[in-house]
């Protein structure tokens, strides 16, 4: 065998300057976090979910129009809206600043300590135009730290196809109407009803379709001292209608994660009905996603005891505490809500106005048909009962939901155990 | 009686494996199969597979707004070739260590560079974040690369160590006969006879680099965002375009199961040695 070459000086040097080279490198691939020339950053979900003018395709010119007029550069910064939460949190919890604008979907609660509560400065004409009820998600311990942006309710809806062929010409109003024509929509490997109950948490979760017929029956979640209240009559009706629907129920229903799994099957034809947000509206008419262009109409949600109900979806602008610019920042969100904005919001992206005079446009309601039946349903009780422990409460009651719609459990049972379980939750607010 | 027990036999393994390919390929072929079909076609119950339901449309839909995809991918090749490069010029030197050298407290040094693979990632996400903020790396592939390394380091160290406690010890002392010092050793001769392991090792890292998610979301913003980011961009709260979803993906894994594909029998060689002999 040779002699093995020794590593001498030379190599050693000539490996330190490998290194040392790498080194000036490797800091060429990073580059300053914030950039200091941006004036305002929004943190938003990607379309087709809620997102501001010049991240959706709306409003565009008049977005540089702003940001010329008021010497603003605005960047924004969009995830998927599954992530969103996640992401957010994390960043508040560091206490850096990251977001001068960001959005909210019942999380106001939870984050209040970070946000500015701006909602009393914005303008009396635009507050006035606003449906007061929309500040409830958006507002803790009496203030307001966001102002809603897009009248988000869940509605019914349903395939106009499907009904007349189960011989039914209009929608059900009722309860008793609910379960009969999804009894009798239920045939030739169709459904009647379909909903996403497979994750319970959060609004969109099976503990927030359960606050809808709890409204409708005339309960609530919380007494005024903050106990829970739904261990009542109310509250087992409720879920005894939502187990009453089973049967009639498209049966990956339990399993379904997400909202748009239920919509899937809705638009695929194999469902005559579901309650969903008016987003649902566009998706369900456009031929490249959808079989049932044409046959979709929309209708309040039908009327239990107490009459109809719903929850807001609470799709929100805030201002962080972080911020260095919450004036500029509070013009940007009065930007979002101008009139002219809110109109093209959602003739172009499908996401209803929240200004009144907006939703009463003979346009927009030319353009989104459902518009009307959203209006109409926001004159009915539609509250999604958020707090800062909303994540862990809709955990507990919409995991007992979940069992009970299984059959794994009687409703009253689900109800007394959703009951214990969220009034330990309650016991730590202190 | 044995000829026909032997058939018997050979029909079980050809089953088997056949229900083995199916099992492997079949989420490939899933993926590939509905980058091409409509959306329509996708959400049908069962799935539209009809000719009429083809198309390329969800490609081009993916190309035509591709600057985050491609960006995406620049940065996750960016990341995970300096990650698995860093974590082999790292992770070998403490592998041949370990395995080799007297330490003190070796096994004790061992352990705790595989429990600091144990913590989750939710615990040191905060903490992670206020130091890469204050140091601005926030948002920049210097910070994912550093993030992966200590995640991968360890696994390295690990898979490296159980080969290099293999190689027969004839050889190094030979080498230390001739002359050699302990990093002589290990540079020219264990090195280059450890090729297949260090392949194995760095295809696994590399992986794993390009693979992750959750860091990824937390740690970065529009600049520094890698591929899984960008795929899961096209699910949404209210809408899930799928076939845009499956074509993006199958870009993205594009590059992997190239590598894999050209370096399959190095791979599975570096795998066996470094698993079996540890």
């Amino acid at each position: 065998m040779n002699r093995l070459p020794f590593i001498d000086r030379r190599s050693l040097i000539k490996t330190a300057a490998s290194g040392a080279a790498a080194a000036l490198v490797l800091p060429s691939l990073s580059r300053p976090s914030w950039a200091d020339e941006t004036a305002l950053s929004v943190f938003s979900p990607l379309p087709p979910d809620p997102a501001p003018p010049g991240a959706a395709k709306f409003s565009e010119e008049a977005f540089a129009a702003w940001q010329k007029a008021n010497s603003a550069k605005v960047t924004y910064d969009m995830v998927a809206w599954p992530q969103l939460h996640d992401k957010m949190a994390t960043a508040f919890a560091s206490g850096e600043h990251v977001w001068d604008v960001v959005y909210m979907s019942g999380w106001v609660p939870e984050l209040a300590k970070f946000l500015v509560p701006f909602a009393k400065n914005l303008p009396k004409e635009l507050i006035d135009d606003l449906p007061k009820s929309s500040f409830s998600t958006v507002t803790w311990d009496g203030q307001s730290s966001g102002v809603v942006f897009t009248l988000s309710l869940l509605t019914l809806f349903y395939n106009t196809e499907l009904l007349q062929k189960a011989g039914f010409t209009a929608p059900p109003k009722t309860w008793d109407e609910l379960k009969n024509v999804a009894k009798e929509c239920t045939r030739d490997g169709n459904y009647g009803w379909v909903l996403n109950y497979g994750d319970p948490a959060g609004i969109g979760g099976t503990a927030s379709y359960w606050m809808c017929f709890l409204q409708q029956a005339g309960g609530k979640l919380y007494n005024e001292d903050g106990s829970p209240a739904f261990n009542s009559d109310a509250g087992i009706l409720a879920l005894q209608m939502m187990m009453d629907l089973m049967p009639y129920s498209d049966p990956g229903s339990i399993s379904y994660v997400g909202i748009n799994d239920a919509t899937n099957v809705m638009t695929a034809g194999k469902a005559a009905m579901m309650m969903n947000w008016p987003f649902m509206w566009k998706s369900a008419n456009d031929p490249a996603s959808s079989k049932i262009v044409g046959k979709l109409a929309g209708a309040l949600l039908p009327a239990g005891p107490a009459g109809s109900a719903s929850i807001d979806g609470t799709d929100a602008w805030t201002i962080t505490k972080t911020s260095k610019n919450p004036e500029l920042a509070t013009k940007l969100i009065e930007f979002y809500l101008d009139k002219d904005v809110q109109k093209r919001q959602a003739i172009d992206t499908g996401w209803l106005p929240i200004r009144l005079s907006v939703l009463s446009d003979p346009d927009v309601q030319k353009a989104l048909p459902n518009a009307a039946v959203v209006l109409e349903q926001a004159n009915h009780p539609y509250d999604s009962y958020v707090t800062p422990d909303y994540n862990e409460v809709t955990v507990a009651l919409g995991t007992e939901i979940n069992k009970a719609l299984a059959g794994k459990s009687s409703a009253k049972d689900a109800i007394a155990e959703a009951a214990n379980l969220v009034a330990a939750i309650v016991k730590k607010r202190g | 009686m044995a000829a026909r027990q032997s058939i018997l036999g050979r029909a079980g393994i050809v089953l088997a494996l056949v229900v083995f390919v199916f099992a492997a390929t079949g989420p490939i072929v899933w993926l590939l199969l509905s980058s091409v079909l409509q959306q329509q076609a996708l959400t049908s119950i069962p799935p539209d597979l009809s000719p009429s339901s083809f198309t390329l449309a969800n490609y081009l839909e993916v190309f035509s707004s591709a600057a985050q995809l491609g960006r995406a991918i620049i940065n996750s090749l960016i990341v995970a070739t300096f990650t698995t490069a860093l974590a082999i010029i790292l992770g070998a030197p403490a592998a041949y260590a370990l395995a080799r050298l007297e330490i003190k407290h070796a096994g004790t040094i061992l352990l705790m560079v595989l429990a600091a693979q144990m913590f989750p990632a939710i615990v040191i996400a905060i903490p992670l974040f206020i130091t890469a903020s204050k140091l601005g790396l926030i948002d920049t592939k210097l910070l994912l690369i550093l993030v992966y390394l200590s995640f991968n380091l360890p696994i390295v160290i690990w898979v490296l160590r159980g080969f290099f406690m293999g190689l027969p010890l004839g050889l190094e002392r030979a080498a230390r006969v001739d002359g050699a010092s302990p990093l002589q050793t290990f540079l020219r001769i264990v090195l280059p006879i450890s090729l297949p392991s260090l392949f194995a090792a760095a295809i696994f890292a590399f992986i794993e680099a390009w693979n992750e998610f959750f860091f990824a979301l937390i740690m970065t913003r529009q600049t520094a965002q890698t591929v899984p980011l960008a795929i899961s961009a096209f699910a949404g709260q209210y809408q899930t375009m799928f076939g845009q979803m499956m074509a993006a993906a199958a870009i993205s894994v594009a590059p992997i199961i190239l590598l894999t594909i050209l370096l399959r029998n190095t791979i599975l060689r570096g795998f066996a040695d470094g698993m079996l002999k540890g």
